[in-house]
Parts: structure tokens; sequence; C-alpha cells
């Protein structure tokens, strides 16, 4: 993974010095509440129900071990012991005391981690595919570009107070995992026919109260002009975005007023005035950044299967996991495997820092030191060899880590909720909870198949619930919790926003709506027919009938 | 006039310093565009730049920040300062403006920031274009200046340097 040279030593030493004197300003009552928030935001610090939250930043999901072992020191040092994964490859700690966030950020520098822009009105962390680097389908790594984006988007000086908040994706692949079409900007690296790099970039896609997929704005765009290129877009952005609403603050709704035509025109007007200048990107950065990316260095081994692994086993539970939880690596001899961070009791994303510790060493043992953190909250091990994916499940299976249940209904993921989110409108983790109490049968999962369903505390939709094969919004009426379901919503290459079925329904509701939701589909359903597919087939009406038939 | 931005408690940094004759600084100041956000401001109709006397060879304008260019072009040759108010710390237009002023218009005088801000954003001030700010009143300007400093790395261009770090021979060593 890309390893930080001494010029980004230095920014990250610099920020922790800047924070400790804005903090110390602040407490001393030299700044005031309203004058210190966008600086405290800007360094992913936000005042929460319990205590501030600090989300630091995870550059399109990877770490190495050491990493790892820090936030795990972290959260026992200034937490409660444990911290959360979020959906955008960060990670968020829940109890840390506002005084002591410039000795974390300052433990954070010592192993090239920050919280830089994880909040804000500005340009927030680069998220990218879990599997960047390994993906079979992938024709373009995009971490090179994605830790280029990193570096440029650090303390952009003109882009430090954007209209709202601003989230790019990138990836390389065939197939997004990484949400592109429902970003700020979604990047589409690809090779065109000539074999040259160019990227298919989207502007204006979101979640929120008004859900967007994003409409692509250039296509081949030569991967030199990538930096410049967005500049335009956040110029264009910066300086008609509207700023009177916040909720109308988005670029998906400049884009949305202007029509993509207008919008895309404008951005072609000002990059004519960068393209083939200094911010160019230029061949022997890319080379310096590429070289730290190992996977293209992993030497070759005999290519096995997986499945030989099950000689050294009759557990039929590892055949299972080996079906769910572990992904083809292109290079052979290599395999992925997702450790799954959902499991019976505990919040999806969570991890207590003996977790944190145990899945470093995981990592050191198995996977050349490294990790992903997912946008589905889950963790990859990105480079196990295949021949040893019989000692990894038992390690695994001791850590709660195994669960076979990626891809499957309770491989759900969740924000925070009300139960630590001031935006939150009701609480998410009790009703994850109860739909792992109720499907817990991995039978039942297995059988249901591929499935995602996404839960939100609120409209702002850290929880994606738009783009869940089956969303659940959490609402307020008359201060009580209540739970929206939305379906045939779809992340990935055919993103799709779901559609509401009808009135809300209180939490203890929600488990008995979802087994009415699963019945019309395991009833209608052709032979390996997925429930999306069947969503898209019969429409709503079917399912909506059988909900409130049995509700009323 | 516009006394808001010539008050003595306010100190006024210019190449990064703290300016001493401040009086002068903000003499000759005329408001560009009509819709500043300021309620201090109570003297607006009196100095629109439709009263520029003519004989004035150079003077000043006030403007917002999402001022378009095109309506500061024709007076550009005889203007030595352009005050670009930030109506709250969480308005970036100025900063788009500036860099815009400084790389498209290649204007070269003084452009000034004046509103809603703390020292804490003096180092993407300098970073756009601005060379001189307006402190907010009671801010300590001396204190202030090492707030330029904040950074010793850029690692994009902006109007203070065009050339990304990327293109530094030294990272490539």
């Amino acid at each position: 993974m890309y390893q930080y040279d001494s010029y980004d030593q230095t920014i990250v030493r610099e920020r922790a010095i800047q924070f400790a004197d804005q903090t110390r300003r602040y407490l001393a009552g030299e700044l005031t509440e309203e004058e210190f928030r966008p600086l405290r935001l800007q360094n992913g610090l936000y005042i929460q129900r319990q205590a501030p939250m600090l989300r630091i930043a995870i550059p399109y999901g990877l770490l190495n071990s050491q990493q790892m072992r820090t936030l795990g020191d972290l959260a026992q040092e200034f937490d409660h012991g444990y911290a959360h994964f979020t959906t955008r490859q960060n990670i968020q700690f829940n109890w840390p005391k506002l005084e002591d966030v410039p000795t974390i950020l300052a433990r954070l520098a010592d192993v090239n981690m920050h919280a830089i822009q994880t909040s804000g009105n500005c340009v927030r962390n680069t998220t990218s595919d879990a599997f960047a680097g390994i993906a079979p389908d992938e024709t373009v790594d995009p971490r090179p570009y994605c830790e280029l984006i990193r570096q440029w988007s650090t303390f952009l000086p003109e882009f430090a107070a954007l209209p709202r908040k601003f989230k790019i994706a990138v990836t390389g692949a065939s197939s997004d995992r990484a949400a592109i079409q429902v970003h700020d900007i979604g990047i589409q690296m690809r090779l065109n026919t000539e074999g040259q790099v160019v990227a298919d970039i989207r502007v204006g896609g979101g979640l929120g109260r008004t859900p967007i997929v994003s409409p692509l704005i250039k296509a081949s765009l030569p991967w030199q002009h990538l930096l410049t290129y967005c500049e335009a877009v956040l110029r264009v952005y910066n300086q008609f975005g509207r700023r009177d609403n916040m909720y109308k603050a988005r670029i998906k709704i400049l884009v949305k007023a202007l029509g993509t035509d207008a919008f895309s025109q404008a951005v072609d007007e000002e990059f004519s005035h960068l393209i083939d200048g200094p911010g160019t990107l230029t061949q022997a950065e890319l080379d310096r950044v590429k070289q730290h990316f190992i996977e293209a260095r992993l030497a070759p081994c005999e290519n096995i299967s997986p499945h030989s692994e099950t000689d050294k086993t009759s557990d039929p539970g590892f055949k299972r996991w080996l079906e769910r939880n572990t992904h083809a690596h292109r290079v052979s001899g290599y395999t992925a495997v997702s450790l799954s961070f959902k499991r019976t009791g505990i919040a999806p994303g969570d991890a207590s820092t003996e977790i944190m510790h145990a899945t470093a060493q995981l990592a050191d043992d198995f996977s050349l030191g490294e990790l992903v953190v997912t946008h589905e909250q889950n963790v990859v091990l990105p480079n196990v060899l295949t021949h040893q994916l019989y000692d990894l499940w038992l390690r695994a299976k001791k850590l709660n880590l195994a669960r076979p249940n990626i891809g499957l209904i309770t491989d759900m993921i969740a924000c925070p909720g009300g139960d630590f989110c001031s935006l939150a409108n009701a609480r998410s983790l009790p009703i994850a909870e109860a739909i792992n109490a109720r499907f817990e049968d991995i039978d039942f999962q297995c059988d249901l198949g591929d499935l995602t369903l996404n839960i939100s505390g609120c409209i702002n939709s850290c929880g994606h619930h738009h783009i869940g094969n089956i969303g659940i919004l959490g609402v307020d009426k008359n201060d009580e919790e209540f739970y929206q379901i939305t379906l045939g919503g779809r992340g990935g290459n055919r993103s799709k926003i779901g559609t509401v079925i009808g009135p809300s329904f209180a939490a203890e509701q929600v488990p008995t709506v979802l087994s009415s939701i699963l019945t019309v589909y395991t009833q209608n359903r052709y032979d390996d027919e997925l429930f999306i597919d069947v969503v898209d087939r019969l429409g709503i009406a079917p399912f909506k009938a059988a909900v409130y038939l049995e509700s009323h | 006039m516009l006394d808001t931005y010539t008050s003595q408690n306010r100190s006024l940094i210019v190449n990064q310093a703290v300016a001493k004759d401040y009086a002068i600084l903000g003499k000759n100041l005329f408001i560009l565009n009509n819709n500043l956000t300021d309620n201090n401001l109570t003297d607006i109709n009196e100095n629109t730049v439709s009263n520029i006397p003519t004989e004035l060879e150079t003077f000043g304008v006030l403007v917002n920040g999402d001022c378009d260019i095109q309506l500061i072009k024709p007076y550009l040759s005889r203007l030595n300062l352009i005050a670009i108010q930030f109506p709250k710390v969480v308005d970036g237009r100025g900063y788009s403006l500036a860099y815009l002023l400084r790389n498209r218009l290649k204007f070269t005088g003084e452009i000034r920031a004046v509103g809603e801000f703390t020292r804490d954003q003096l180092f993407f001030l300098q970073r756009t274009g601005f060379n001189a700010m307006t402190l907010r009143a009671g801010e300590n300007a001396e204190a202030a200046l090492s707030a330029f400093n904040t950074f010793s790395i850029r690692y994009q261009g902006s109007s203070d340097t065009s050339n990304p770090l990327f293109i530094q021979e030294s990272r490539h060593a």
C-alpha cells in the first residue's frame, strides 16, 4: 500500500499541531462555538448525543496491520474499547474527549493516518472498490488514482468551504462495487480500445432527501486530466451551488437544475482553461504512487481451487464459508477473504479493541499485513494463499469473524442510528438485531441468496437504504420511532432508487413485515432467480398486498 | 464610509505583515454588486460604483463572493483594490472569485478579504490569491500571522504557486 514520504508525513504532523492550537483556543474561549464548528468538522469531529464522535479517514479503505493495531489501541485508551466501520470505509470513535483529540491525531500521524476532511463541507475521503487491485473483473487498479485524489484534495484551499459535503468514489472494475453512481463524482477507470487508461466521469449522484443516480458528464477522459477535470467540476459547484438551503446544496441539485448538458458545458468551459496546465498528472508521479501497491508484485503460486481445501475437514460450515466469504483473486494461488463484522448481538461494523488487534494479526499471518474496510462494513483480507484458507477459517471462527453471511440478508448495512447520532430520527441497531434474531438460521439465509438490506436512522441515508434491495428508513412520528420500507433498490452498475411500499411500521412489526416480503419472493421465484429480479419482474404490488393484508 | 472594514479595532494584514496605515488603505472603496448581506453597511447607496467621480484615477471596489468577474472587468485598469466580502465563514465563494481574478483577469492589485473569518482561514485565503485580510474585531494580528505558516507543504497549485507538489523534482528523487 501507499507509504508516506516526508512530504505526506509533514502535512499530517502539521495538521495535528494546527488542531491542537485550535482546540486550545476554543477551550480558552478565543474561538466561539460557531467559529470552531467548521474547524472541528473538517477534522471529523462531531458533537453527538453522548460525546464527541471522531471519524478517521481510511483512504479507499486500505489499512496495514500496524494502523489497525493503532486504531485498536486508541479505542482502548481514549474510547470505550470499540469503534465502528462506516459505509464510506472510514472508522468512527464514539466517545473520545475533545481535549484528547489532538493527542489522538498525533498518534494517528505516527502511523500515516489522519482525520482530515472526514466531515464538513469539503472534499471527503475518496472511496473505492474493496477488491481494488485484486478483482478479476478489474482492468485498471483504481488505488493509485485514489491516492492522487487524496493528496490533491487535502487542504484544497479554494474548496475549503463548499456549499455542502463532496464525495468522490472510483472503480476500475467492470462491476461497480464502490457505489459510484450515488456519489457527487463517480469515476469509472477503464482501458480504451487503444489500451490507454481513461475515465468516465459521473457527477451529481447521491442519496439523502433527493436520491439521484448520477448522469455521465464526461466519457473517455485521459487519466492525465483527472485532477484538473475534478477541479473544474468543483469550481463550477463552488460558484453556483445553492447556499440558501442546506437540503438543496449538494451538487446533484445544481446538475439537475442546470440540466446535464448545460452543467457539462459549464464544466468543459472551465476545464478548457486548465487542460494541459500544471495540474495535469504526469507519468512520473503516477509511477511513483503506483510502485507502492504490492499486489502486482505477488508471486503467482500453483493455481489450486479453494474447494480443494475442503479435503482438510468434514465440517459443512467450512464449505459454506468458502462459498460465501471468499472471492476470486487475479493472481493465481491467492484468494480474498471477507471477515464478517455482521454478528448476532453486535452492531453492524462495530469492532472491539481485541478484535481490531486480532484482525491485524490475521492480516500479518495470512495477508501480507494488508486489510481493506469495505463499503458493506466488513473487513477483507485481500491476499490469502489459497492453501491457507482452512487455517484462516479456524482462526477467524474463534474470533466470531467467520459467519458465512457475506451478501446475505444478515450482512446488512446500518448506520449507528439514534443510539449515537444526533441527526437520527430513529434507532437502527435494535432493528438490525431483530433482523439478526429472526433470520438467524443460515440455511434459510442461504436459500434466500444474494440480497442487500440497508438501514438508515434518518433521511441523511448514511445506511444507503435507497439502494438496498430492501431499504429501511427510520422516521419520527409524533416523537415515536417508525420505519418505512422500500423495495427494489440496487447498487452497482444498474443503480436504482427503491420504491416506498406504503405507510411505515412500528419497530416490533419490522421482522414480520420482512418475513411477509420474503415469502412472496420464495413463492414466486423461478429456480435461482434473485430477490431483486423478482421485485423487478413483479413490481411492488404483490409485496405490498401481502404486507398490508397481514398487518391489518 | 464603510466603517465596518476600516475601524481601528480590526487589524489589517497586507502581504503577510500587519499594515500600519490602515485608513489610507481603506479609502475610495465603492460597492460593485449590491447583494452584500452585511447589515452594518448602512451607506451602501452613496458608495456604489455609479457614484465614482470621473477624475478618480484609481479606486477600490467591494464585492460579494458571488460576483461575476465580468462585472469587474470594465473597471480593471483603474482598480487598485478588490475587497471580497465573506458573509459567513462557511461561504467559500470568495476563494474562487479571488482565484479567477488572479488567474483569468490577471489582476495584480490588492485583493482583500473582509467579513466573517478567523485566522484559521488565512492560509486558504493567501493561497487562493488574497494578499490582504481585515481581521475580525479583537483578533490579535501578530499571533494571526503565524497562520500563514500552518502548512509547509502544498499538494496542489493555486494562485500562490501554480505548480503542484508532484511536479517538484525533489519528490521523485
